[in-house]
Parts: structure tokens; sequence; C-alpha cells
């Protein structure tokens, strides 16, 4: 049985997929739109959500996604670039769960990326997989309203149409 | 006994939004209709379309009791903690009972068009569609609260670790 976390977590990649489906079809004046209360322009949104992932996936799996760690200047990262990392979000994501349910309170004592001069954090693996999940729904949000309120329409983030789409919500016979 | 990550989740979900609506008690009424372009409307009506959509996932898992909870129905400000801890009863009673299936179909006959057949829906489809919710609409009256200069409360997950000891910084 595929763990509810992992679905979750799907769930959010393909989210952010759907958002950088969208992006693509914008020009790059567009890319920069920004409104008051949120995180920053589409672009820097996209790019903080998909770095920050990385960096979640790194604490909990205790081991690096890539080489160099995903830190881009938000306001200038291409597109490409973008979609490039989120293929390592979505690689990591199946990573951890290769093995079946992961263990939500295992207390993790630190993480590959912190720099020397930084303070260390332990905390249970559920608070940085229930973060990833809250971040991403919480950036993607902004980003949507900067577009709607821009005039352009985004696209369903919900997950009733990857429900649909995977055949777990169905219409029935009336 | 573990605890399912899920119910971690559900559980910083309502957290948050229990947090929310604390922080929201301190502004005044016209505060509560500021709206912001590109979000779904007022900081008071968002608040209760979030803890409907709660409810009406909740019902179709049948974790509470119906009938089906209309999203037209406001729930006045002052009744939005009563429905948040009503939520909270059922969210945690989903995993008390037995194990829960996320496979389990449910059947949704509320429609909103009563010709459409019902929908058969995959359990777990429900549970990750509740986070997803809360947080895309908090996001909302972040936005609107941050548009009109308003600080609105941290509702991440780091500071609900911090509040429960779920974290703790080392030197």
């Amino acid at each position: 049985m595929t763990p509810i976390m992992q679905r979750q977590l799907r769930h959010d990649v393909w989210a952010t997929e759907q958002l950088v489906a969208k992006c693509r079809t914008l020009n790059e004046d567009q890319l920069d739109l920004k409104i008051h209360g949120t995180y920053g322009s589409v672009r820097a949104t996209l790019a903080h959500i998909v770095g920050t992932d990385e960096s979640y996936l790194v604490r909990v799996l205790g081991s690096r996604l890539h080489d160099a760690p995903f830190r881009p200047v938000e306001d200038e990262v291409a597109l490409e670039e973008i979609a490039a990392h989120l293929a390592h979000v979505n690689e990591g994501v199946e990573r951890l769960f290769a093995g079946g349910e992961v263990d939500g309170d295992r207390f993790i004592t630190d993480t590959p990326l912190r720099r020397p001069e930084q303070k260390r954090f332990e905390m249970y693996a559920w608070v940085p997989l229930t973060q990833f999940v809250h971040h991403g729904n919480d950036h993607r949000a902004q980003i949507a309203t900067t577009l709607s309120a821009h005039g352009i329409e985004p696209p369903d983030l919900q997950v009733w149409p990857l429900a649909m789409a995977m055949g777990a919500s169905r219409e029935g016979s009336s | 006994m573990r605890v399912p990550i899920i119910l971690h989740a559900l559980r910083h979900d309502l957290w948050a939004t229990e947090t929310l609506i604390a922080f929201c008690r301190t502004l005044t009424p016209d505060q509560l209709e500021l709206t912001a372009p590109g979000t779904y409307g007022s900081v008071a009506g968002t608040l209760s379309h979030i803890l409907r959509g709660d409810e009406r996932y909740l019902v179709r898992l049948g974790v509470m009791p119906g009938p089906m909870p209309s999203n037209d129905d406001v729930i006045p400000f002052d009744q939005l903690g009563a429905h948040l801890e009503a939520v909270r009863a059922a969210v945690e009673g989903i995993f008390r009972a037995e194990q829960f299936d996320p496979d389990k179909v449910v059947v949704d006959a509320a429609r909103r068009r009563p010709t459409d057949p019902p929908l058969e829906i995959e359990s777990w489809t429900m549970l990750v569609q509740f986070v997803h919710h809360g947080s895309d609409h908090r996001a909302h009256i972040g936005t609107i609260l941050g548009s009109h200069g308003v600080a609105g409360p941290n509702l991440d997950v780091w500071a609900y670790g911090n509040a429960t000891g779920a974290i703790r910084a080392k030197r």
C-alpha cells in the first residue's frame, strides 16, 4: 500500500509541476510579476519552493540530492533551471519512500547542508515532511494570487484534478 | 504507537487555523471584511470557507455526521472556534478506532448539479485535500493582511514544532 505521506508529497510535486508548465506559457515580464503581501515575484517564489523542497528532503534523507545545493539568485534564475531541480525533488521523494513507510518519529539531529557557523536543530522526521507540504501549498497559493490579480488564470492545483487523472476519483453510475 | 505523519499534518493544519482565528479576534469588524485581488474573499468569509471545506471532507469520510454542509451557509465569526473543535474531534477519531484504509472508496452523491452521477473517491484524497485547502486559503488571508499592512501570525510547521517541543535548537 502506498503511504499517505508519499501520496501527499506526490501531489505537492505535481502541483509545482503544473505551475512550472503554466509559467512556460508566460513571458519574462510576467514571470517577474509580484503583488504586496506575498513572498516575491512568480519566478522568485517558484525558485524558493523548489530550493527549499530540496533542503527538506536532504534533512530527512541525510544525504545530498546532488553536489552543490540549489541556492540561486531567485529573481534571476531561469525557469528551466527551476524545472531541472524539481526533477531532483521528485527523485528525492521517490527515494525517500523506496523502502515503504517513513518513520515520522525518527529523531533527526542535523542536516548535511548546515554550514559550520549555523545553529544546529534537532527534530522529528515528521516536522520537515509536514513543512514541505505546508510550504509548497502556501507559496503556490501566493503565485496563483499574483497571476489572478494580473488577469492570468492559474491552474487548478487541488487534489481533485490529480485524483481524477489517476482514477482515484471517478464518476460512478447514477 | 507510531503517529501517522498525515495525522501530524492534520494537527498542524488545525493549529494553524486556530492560531489564525485567535489573531483575527484582535481585528476590527472592518478589518475582518478586508480582501485583496486574486484571493478567495474577505478574511472572515475565507475562514468560514476553510472550516466548511474541512467539514465536507470529514462528512464524506463518514467521521462527521451529515447532512453535507453548504459552503453558502457562512459560519458566523464568533462560532468559528466551536466548528474547529468539532472538526478536531472528528480528525482525531479517524485514526483512533481502526486502521485507516486510504484506498477505501467513499461515495459522494451530493453533487453541485443534482443530475450528475455520484462521485467515487478514494479516502486518501480527502485528507490530502484537507491539508492543501487549509494552507491554500490561509495563504490568501496572509496576503490580504500583508497587502493592508497587517502582519499576520507565523503559521508554518517550524512555529508549530517549536510550540509542541518537536524541534530543539542546539549550539
